[in-house]
């Protein structure tokens, strides 16, 4: 389980490394470390996943990586200046239903049907395209918590935040005994339209205390009024249970892996990776907001990286086993989703945006004999990697298989030499399961598949980027993943980026991009302040500009004191406003950074709606403007953030264009274009700052291998990024 | 995609012993190819009797080969209808739900057709008893031949196969 | 675009049309009607060249097309203002051939693949190129279901685009928007008795030029609606995804070529053509495939209706006949369909068609290749005169989703019947839900504006039992497998109307070994409204969908209201209040409300006024059974009491199941609370005892065949909508008439007697003959009943029990021109 040393291949290995940032991704099998010392140099560690005390293998994992450096876990602790964590424990619970903790839920009366009725769309979420038009697919997920432990009260506030029914107090009474009878850990209390009017909510949690009180118990009281007040409720509901059910069980984990921490010596402040992009503390009210945070790294560190160089507009594209992970970055900033889906359960926080469609280098071909042509999975071999790993099960061929084929990979240094894969077996299972068919010949059909799957990568890529009303080239493609680098030629190919970079550290990017992560909490709020289209400025910011200043206030607040909890003050934390705003009439808003932090005058209310209106123009088009309806802010938003300690990016020397002649590894044939082509094939890691290459050539990592077709070059600069470009 | 399912998955199909996730994925998949021919000698196992089944006719019924050139609609528990081109329907026994009170075994009130607007036939087997086929027809309609299959067509230009005949009369 | 324009000002005056190789549009497309006659092969492409010989560029080239679309909607349903758009996903575009053919389509509502086809081959056969005129950046609408439409609420945008001076290709999309501008408020206004009251229609009319709207259309359409701000948003949607996706057609026309764009767009359909021929000979069997289904619609004693002649009963007659052919294709017919109806529920052949597109799609052929190449592989017969085919600009259509739910029924019911036979048991479904109740209305609303709301609640109903597992409860609707009920919250946003409860319905699914899919239902109340009115639209006396192998049929609707209530005051005492109607036999709604309560097992209701504090029942359907109840396993029965999906005391009826309370603690659902337990001995006695009864109770079908006889011939306890409806038919069909009379034997000159006011029903819109929409068409839309093969009846009706497909008779058609008379009337 060694890491591999990729950002320093010139220095001495028994140089002292100064270990500052630790970054663990606790995944369902393994746990990895990505540890960076002072110098931005970095190593990487793994251990077995220990799901009843996950602090043993985060010791174990970080043991790992420092151990590369000769050190121990009690010498490199106490000079770490960041850590940040990630697990999947959270979201499995989710995922399998399955917690330690019960969870009763107070839900507005005659609504009680809520979670396991789930909305349509949950019993077609996270389905392939045909599957969804194929009706007999379609089924409800089990919801997080059955039927009879939930109880209806009576009450009811309205749309615009007024009390219709008032609380039926009785009900209360009878619904909080019921549960406690079932012993719950946890009540969770979501009445219709409490983010608007949070009163009934609250009123239910002091009746609920006190019978708490009387009987004795620990159970809690939770609010969907004060954790993820937005507006769904189906969506606020899940998310509300999702922090009791699965994230709070995790608070403990948590704890635990703090105190080993400060055991072995170290003097840091564990934090995890929150789906919105940041980290956060491990005491953190919203602790779901943590569910999703491994695929997100990517983007994180991209931006991080972005800032660093001074590239403002990056285009994020990750290839794994099983998918194309896309993303875009204007500005420095990313946009956030404020309804993800996971585990099959629609739920309100706010996410790094991300497109994600089920292609990568595991993807399954066949051939679809109704139409006899190639298809592509959407299911995949995963890690099983395809047929040609002969110790593997798969039966299916894939997309590696059809890189085997054609000599792009080297079958006998996979994965560092780690996985056995016969070139044979690719060969003859191509031409039974797709040439044949297709009455193609074996290599042409394996260059077909290719061509498919690059050319669909490049049109969904192209419509992420399009879609936010944007060209190509006004971007820089980064590519990463293990399976990245060599799809980046065929991908990219006539999209026109500005440039496409593929950090020689692909693989391990998204770990990079999780020590990179800001400390950031966000709140938002739904609101529904109306600037109505026949008011005068002055006017409008004295209405629904204070409305909405005074909002903001409020979310501020809330960020300032998620920071109290570990004693940072206001004067250390960036804030910055952002609301989701629309055409009045319109259901979806767009989300727009305000240039400015209060809009009580005239002149701040008039900048945010200029920006407002850019943003829908280049979004949708000028045809689709409509400022004659008015405005409607229908969500706000503060995010407040504070320095950490950040990786480096590794900056060296340039050398000369040739390559040193270590990195030269060999040639052999590989099949181009249709041609067989003599390749040069190098280590990847052995090139210089400096080094320019022209295709056909292979580069081969540790993880990754990148393909450099006859029509490309690509040249390495002073960060070890390569920029890849046509030659024609 | 399998070009063919193992023959014990198609059993376990037929005897209905597919978990949701193992169903989920053959309607996902491509259709396999011999899927008739699988269950159809899945379903001739469990049969009692030894008429070859032609093709499954509707739940419990079947298509069988009585000689090569007579084939009758069967039911599984031995129960010979008509011939296969005929209308079972005529030859079953009938119960007809035309009152409110009938209705209300089934259904909640006002939550079923209005008896003098719709009534519900149901059709059982004479042998087992078994109901077969329930319609909703306006009162006064005609008996509905609700399948005609083509079996000369589907044997020999779809299938390519045979038209199963009692042993020693194959066709 | 102006350069665009330019070359084909410079072609006109050389003579030359827009069509390829400078023909006319018409020329064009009767030459590809001709080659596709001759060859039986789309535009007479025997080969798919490009496909054959560049398989790989054929499929980049189609995947980049259908992701473009999809992108198209993807970012212009934000736009919209409306929850059917933007929650619902009620949008959908499609890229055409230059005839009008689709190549490809995006998700959504699938049902328009075919319906904007023939709106664009209505351009083509009026003249369209020669007045209005076709030229680069034209904009046209339409929302004429005569050309080419479901219901005038689905408004269409269709945008040509050009290359070198030739028309290369159509975009178009189309929504469903929040009101119509009926004479009723909401899309589907439910009281009209003809078109005229239907709401604005546009007949594919030319709105824009140069891709800019026209002044004069800008607030002409949108101000003929209650919601004219809803339907400008809406309109900017269409337009934001039809210039996205002409960008893209441009994109690939500089990538491939436009030889190859050219030969694409035509091998793809053709592609579709075959897909669907091979894939039903995979999956079916060849051979006859018959159903039946009804629906009411009931509007004796209904108040504001337009005329006094509407005031009458009408009930759907679908007779459903589906013949697969030995190479696959389809032939659809529904000879012996009633005549239509003075209500909004009638249909054009665009909407029958376009509706099957959208089931088909969820069985059939659930993939990416979805486009018209299918429909060249389906013939449908529509009568003439008939509800599904009026051929009358009379007819109304708001609604035509009422009878093409319904009437599609059956043929859910032909394709499992197919896959039974095939093996492919894990495809079998007993059928879907009718797709209501639509909760429509408007007037003054919560924010004091004049506004319309149309709930797509009923997007979300219980779907048919499957063959391996229980239908879906609560998931989808037929004409958007993506279903969705949306959240309350939402809903209140744009409704006046709070929700006081919201749960899954006990016994709407049909009962069956396998149960159909629960439906469920909403309690809403009113609040801050001036003038606000409410209807309902559902079936009522009759079910729509039938139960398959056994299964029984999901159960029927019903209205709930209260009016006047004293609600207010009870939530201000804290009194009870109802939150639902899970057992509408119980007593419990009207034991919490005083009020003027109405409660009626009918389905349609005409617009009436409503007031803050009354209520409104909204109840969404479940799906049919399928096979014997009492194959149940009764712990699957215990479940479904547990789970609210079953009364208890239906488990003995339906079911033969014993269970017994247990405990009355557990509130495991919201209709009957209590632990429930299956005595399992009890159980099995009353199964045994239940087969002797079904022996004793049953009688012989020969026995039984004559007592009917008798009652018919006698007309014993048939009702006048009844025999009004068989008359109809009769009238309609002389190989319905002759069936119905071999059948029952009945003597050749037999006739229904009927009221005199049945009798005048008939005789008026019978005369009111055929008002045809298409005037110039060519051979293609000549008529609708020649659509069969030359060894096929044109009328391929075979409803006898002697007859197989084997022995059809020869040609004749069933009516022709001989019905056409003077129309009556005209509001």
């Amino acid at each position: 389980m060694s890491g591999y040393v990729m950002a320093s291949s010139e220095n001495n290995p028994s140089e002292h490394h100064n270990a500052e940032i630790l970054s663990i991704d606790a995944g369902g099998t393994m746990t990895d470390t990505f540890l960076m010392d002072s110098n931005g140099e970095f190593t990487v560690g793994k251990a077995k996943t220990t799901p009843n005390d996950e602090s043993r293998g985060f010791i174990r994992s970080s043991q790992d990586a420092l151990e590369d450096w000769d050190l121990s876990v009690e010498e490199g602790f106490p000079n770490l200046v960041s850590t940040v964590y990630s697990g999947t424990a959270m979201l499995n619970r989710l995922v399998e239903r399955e917690s330690e903790v019960d969870v009763g839920i107070l839900i507005t009366g005659g609504m009680e049907d809520t979670p396991r009725m789930g909305r349509g769309r949950q019993s077609y979420t996270g389905y392939s395209y045909s599957d969804r038009l194929h009706v007999n697919t379609h089924k409800h997920p089990d919801p997080l918590i059955p039927r009879n432990q939930i109880r209806g009260v009576r009450e009811r506030i309205d749309v615009k935040g007024n009390a219709l029914v008032p609380l039926y107090e009785a009900d209360v009474r009878d619904g909080v005994h019921d549960l406690l009878d079932q012993d719950v850990d946890h009540i969770v209390v979501m009445y219709l339209h409490s983010y608007k009017n949070g009163e009934h909510e609250q009123r239910t949690q002091e009746i609920a205390r006190e019978i708490i009180d009387e009987r004795g118990t620990d159970t809690s009281v939770m609010l969907s009024s004060e954790y993820y007040p937005t507006l769904k409720e189906s969506e606020r509901l899940n998310t509300v249970t999702a922090e009791a059910f699965a994230a709070e069980p995790s608070r403990d984990q948590l704890t635990n892996i703090q105190n080993s921490v400060d055991e072995q010596g170290g003097n840091v402040g564990v934090r995890v990776m929150a789906s919105h992009g940041g980290t956060i503390d491990i005491h953190a009210n919203e602790l779901a907001r943590t569910l999703i945070s491994g695929p997100i790294g990517g983007m994180i560190g991209a931006n991080y990286f972005g800032e660093q160089i001074g590239y403002d507009n990056l285009v994020c594209t990750d290839i794994g086993g099983t998918s194309f992970d896309m993303g875009v970055i204007i500005d420095n900033d990313w946009q956030i989703d404020y309804s993800p889906e996971m585990a099959r359960l629609l739920l309100s926080l706010p996410m790094v945006n991300m497109e994600s469609v089920g292609a990568g280098t595991g993807s399954y071909v066949r051939v679809n004999p109704t139409f006899d042509k190639i298809e592509l999975g959407p299911e995949s071999a995963g890690d099983q990697v395809g047929v040609s790993a002969v110790e593997t099960d798969v039966e299916t061929v894939t997309v590696t298989d059809c890189h085997v084929a054609l000599g792009w990979i080297d079958p006998d240094n996979f994965l560092g030499g780690d996985m056995p894969i016969d070139r044979d077996v690719a060969e003859r299972e191509i031409e039974e399961q797709v040439a044949e068919p297709l009455g193609m010949g074996v290599y042409e059909a394996a260059q077909g598949v290719i061509d498919i799957l690059e050319s669909k990568l490049q049109n969904d890529l192209e419509a992420v980027v399009t879609g936010e009303g944007y060209a190509p080239s006004n971007f820089k493609c980064l590519s990463y993943g293990g399976g990245g680098p060599v799809h980046t030629a065929g991908y990219t190919e006539d999209l026109g980026f500005d440039e496409v970079l593929i950090p020689e550290w692909a693989a391990g990017f998204s770990a990079f991009g999780c020590g990179a992560a800001d400390y950031e909490y966000r709140y938002d709020q739904t609101t529904s302040i109306d600037i109505d289209a026949d008011l005068s400025m002055e006017e409008a910011a004295a209405t629904a500009g204070e409305e909405l200043t005074t909002v903001w206030k409020n979310l501020e607040q809330k960020v300032e004191d998620e920071f109290k909890n570990s004693n940072i003050g206001r004067s250390e934390i960036d804030f910055q406003y952002n609301i989701l705003g629309q055409y009045q009439g319109q259901l979806n808003s767009i989300d727009i950074e305000s240039p400015v932090s209060r809009v009580d005058s005239p002149e701040k209310l008039e900048r945010l709606i200029d920006t407002f209106e850019a943003e829908y123009r280049r979004t949708y088009s000028e045809e689709a403007r409509s400022p004659e309806l008015g405005h409607t802010v229908t969500q706000a938003s503060v995010r407040g953030v504070r320095d950490v300690v950040k990786p480096e990016i590794p900056t060296e020397e340039k050398q000369g264009p040739a390559p040193p002649e270590d990195a030269f590894k060999d040639t052999r044939e590989a099949y181009w274009d249709g041609e067989w082509m003599e390749t040069q094939v190098y280590e990847l890691h052995s090139l210089q700052p400096g080094n320019e290459l022209t295709g056909p050539a292979v580069m081969e990592g540790a993880a990754t291998t990148y393909a450099l077709p006859p029509d490309c070059e690509t040249y390495l600069d002073e960060h070890r990024v390569h920029h890849l470009r046509r030659t024609e | 995609m399998p070009e063919s399912y193992p023959r014990e998955h198609i059993e376990d199909l037929v005897d209905d012993n597919l978990e949701w996730n193992q169903l989920h994925n053959m309607m996902s998949d491509f259709k396999d190819a011999d899927r008739f021919q699988k269950v159809r000698d899945v379903l001739q196992d469990r049969v009692d009797w030894d008429d070859p089944i032609i093709i499954p006719y509707a739940d419990h019924l079947y298509v069988v080969a009585k000689s090569d050139t007579r084939w009758v609609i069967k039911c599984d528990c031995g129960h010979e209808f008509c011939e296969h081109d005929e209308n079972w329907k005529t030859d079953a026994l009938i119960n007809v739900r035309d009152s409110e009170e009938e209705y209300l075994e089934i259904y909640p009130e006002d939550m079923h057709p209005h008896p003098e607007y719709m009534e519900l036939r149901e059709f059982f087997c004479p042998g087992c008893k078994t109901l077969l086929e329930v319609t909703n027809v306006m009162p006064g309609y005609p008996l509905v031949h609700e399948f005609e299959p083509d079996i000369e067509t589907f044997y020999e230009e779809w299938i390519d196969e045979p038209i199963p005949a009692p042993e020693g009369q194959s066709a | 675009m102006r350069r665009e324009k330019q070359r084909v000002h410079e072609r006109q005056k050389e003579g030359k049309g827009v069509g390829w190789g400078g023909t006319t549009l018409r020329e064009q497309f009767e030459e590809l009607e001709e080659n596709t006659e001759e060859t039986d092969h789309y535009a007479g492409l025997e080969k798919l060249e490009l496909k054959n010989e560049e398989p790989i560029t054929y499929e980049q080239m189609f995947a980049q097309l259908r992701g473009d679309l999809v992108t198209a909607r993807e970012v212009s349903k934000e736009v919209a203002a409306t929850p059917i758009v933007e929650q619902e996903g009620e949008l959908c575009y499609g890229l055409f051939t230059p005839e009008g053919d689709s190549i490809a389509v995006s998700t959504g509502i699938i049902v328009h693949v075919h319906t904007m086809s023939e709106a664009i081959k209505y351009m083509i056969n009026h003249d369209y190129e020669e007045s209005p005129g076709i030229e680069p950046g034209d904009i046209f609408v339409n929302n004429d279901t005569h050309v080419g439409d479901v219901h005038p609420c689905d408004i269409m945008t269709l945008i040509p685009i050009f290359h070198e001076g030739e028309l290369v290709a159509w975009a178009g999309g189309v929504n469903h928007v929040i009101d119509a501008g009926a004479i009723g408020p909401g899309s589907m206004n439910v009281s009209q008795a003809s078109r005229f009251g239907d709401g604005a229609y546009y007949t594919a009319r030319k709105i824009g030029e140069d891709l800019e709207i026209y002044n004069s259309w800008k607030n002409d359409f949108p101000d003929k609606t209650r919601t004219p701000d809803f339907l400008k948003l809406d309109e900017k949607t269409r337009m934001t995804g039809c210039l996205m996706i002409r960008s893209a057609v441009n994109d690939i026309i500089d990538e491939y070529g436009i030889d190859r764009f050219k030969q694409l767009s035509r091998e793809a359909v053709e592609d579709g053509r075959r897909g669907f021929r091979s894939r039903i000979q995979k999956t079916m069997l060849p051979g006859t495939y018959r159903g039946v289904s009804f629906v009411d619609a009931l509007y004796e004693g209904q108040s504001n209706l337009t005329r006094e002649y509407a005031d009458e009963n009408h009930i759907m007659h679908a007779p459903s006949e589906l013949h697969v052919r030995e190479d696959g294709s389809f032939q659809v017919s529904f000879e012996g369909a009633n005549k239509w109806g003075w209500h909004p529920y009638n249909c054009t052949p665009a909407a029958i068609q376009g509706g099957i597109w959208v089931m088909l799609t969820q069985t059939v052929i659930p993939n990416s290749n979805v486009n018209d190449g299918a429909y060249y592989s389906c013939d449908f017969h529509l009568p003439v005169g008939s509800w599904a085919n009026t051929q009358n600009t009379e007819t109304a259509h708001a609604y035509a989703w009422h009878f093409l739910v319904s009437a599609w029924a059956p043929l859910w019911q032909h394709l499992s019947r197919g896959y039974f036979a095939r093996g492919f048991w894990e495809e079998i479904n007993a059928g879907n839900a009718n797709t209501s109740n639509w909760l429509q209305g408007g007037g003054i609303d919560q924010f004091d504006k004049l506004h319309a709301v149309n709930s797509f609640e009923s997007a979300c109903e219980g779907v048919g039992a499957r063959y391996v597992e229980d239908g879906e409860p609560h998931a989808a609707a037929i004409w958007n497998p993506e279903g969705d009920m949306g959240d309350a919250e939402v809903w209140e946003m744009t409704e006046p109307l709070p929700f006081l409860g919201r749960a899954v319905k006990p016994n709407t699914g049909g009962a069956g070994r396998r149960s159909g899919g629960a439906g469920f239902e909403s309690m809403r109340t009113v609040k801050d409204v001036s003038r606000w009115l409410l209807y309902e639209m559902g079936n009522g006396y009759m079910t729509s969908d039938g139960g398959l192998f056994g299964g029984y049929p999901a159960a029927s609707g019903y209205i709930l209201n209260a009016q006047d209530t004293d609600l207010k005051e009870r939530f201000e005492n804290g009194d009870e209040y109802p939150q639902h109607d899970l057992d509408p036999e119980s007593g419990t709604f009207e034991s919490k409300i005083d009020g003027e309560i109405t409660r009626r097992p009918e389905g349609i209701s005409t617009p009436k006024q409503f007031d803050d504090y009354d209520m409104y029942l909204n109840y969404l359907r479940g799906g049919s059974g399928l096979g014997d109840p009492l194959e149940r396993d009764p712990e699957d029965v215990l479940s479904d009491i547990h789970d609210g999906y079953v009364l208890p005391r239906h488990a003995k009826d339906a079911y033969a199941v014993v269970v017994d309370k247990v405990s009355e603690e557990a509130e495991h659902n919201s209709a009957s609370h209590g632990e429930w337990e299956v005595d399992e001995a009890a159980t099995e006695r009353l199964r045994e005892e239940r087969m002797e009864e079904r022996a004793e109770k049953a009688q012989p079908v020969s026995e039984w065949y004559e007592e009917q006889r008798d009652r018919i011939r006698n007309e014993e306890n048939l009702i006048d909508d009844v025999k009004k409806t068989y008359e109809s038919s009769m009238r309609m069909s002389v190989q319905f008439a002759e069936f119905y009379h071999e059948f029952w034997e009945l003597p050749e000159d037999f006739e229904f007697e009927l009221s005199e006011k049945a009798e005048r029903s008939l005789e008026n819109r019978f005369k009111s003959g055929t008002k045809r929409k298409w005037k110039n068409p060519t051979k293609g839309h000549e008529t609708w009943l020649g659509v069969g093969r030359d060894d096929e009846p044109e009328v391929p009706y075979t409803w006898t029990a002697e007859r197989s497909i084997r022995d059809l008779p020869t040609s004749t058609a069933s009516f022709g021109d001989g019905i056409a008379g003077t129309a009556t009337d005209d509001d």
